[in-house]
């Protein structure tokens, strides 16, 4: 009983430390932009302006809008 | 595909948003390294503010964005590309794209023709010149 109990908290750990592993690493992962490009920019709910901004800052040139998801 | 187009007058707005079971986080560096142009900027959009503000603006004039009914409210726009001309400005609305089209992968070389028609001397002139 004492065995199997020990196995539980073992695995229960395991899985714990795991969790934290994968949490860091993608918590800390580097998000570095290529080189030439700013900063990956992170928008939040008030930033629609800025956007909008970041959108009409070079009206001469053709522009292209891409929405897509990372995974 | 920006590789083809070499100094053309082209500016990307990159945004990757949330929206599979996968997506927790902001895309990593090998992420973003699929768009390597430095025409590119790329952005984190966690809220889905982009999206949101896209689905407003057509849902506020079905007709002149070409679509026939309002999309649900709760519409994401994601996987697609959107071509506009020089001389559009994004003020209340965004402004009509001279195209649009997803899946991405499977929308580069309608994107590809666009992009060099809205590269031509003339493209977008018609409607920006002066009045006389």
């Amino acid at each position: 009983m004492r065995r199997s109990v020990k196995a539980v908290a073992g695995i229960v750990g395991g899985l714990a430390l795991s969790l934290v592993s994968v949490v860091g690493w993608m918590a800390l992962a580097p998000r570095d932009a290529p080189a030439g490009q700013p900063a990956l920019d992170r928008l939040h709910a008030d930033d629609l302006p800025a956007f909008r901004d970041a959108f009409n800052v070079s009206p001469e040139t053709v522009r292209l809008l891409v929405l897509l998801s990372p995974t | 595909m920006l590789r083809e187009l070499p100094g053309a007058p082209i500016r990307v707005l990159v945004v990757w948003e949330p929206v599979l079971a996968t997506d927790v986080a902001a895309p990593f560096g090998r992420v973003l390294a699929l768009m390597s142009d430095p025409r590119v900027v790329q952005y984190w959009d966690s809220d889905r503010i982009v999206s949101a503000d896209l689905v407003r603006s057509a849902n506020a004039d079905p007709v002149r964005y070409g679509m026939v009914e309002r999309l649900p409210s709760d519409f994401i726009a994601w996987d697609v590309v959107a071509v506009f001309e020089p001389g559009e400005l994004w003020e209340t609305d965004v402004p009509v794209p001279k195209y649009y089209g997803g899946p991405v992968v499977q929308s580069i070389d309608d994107t590809r023709a666009a992009i060099v028609r809205a590269c031509e001397p003339d493209a977008g002139s018609a409607r920006h010149a002066p009045r006389n």
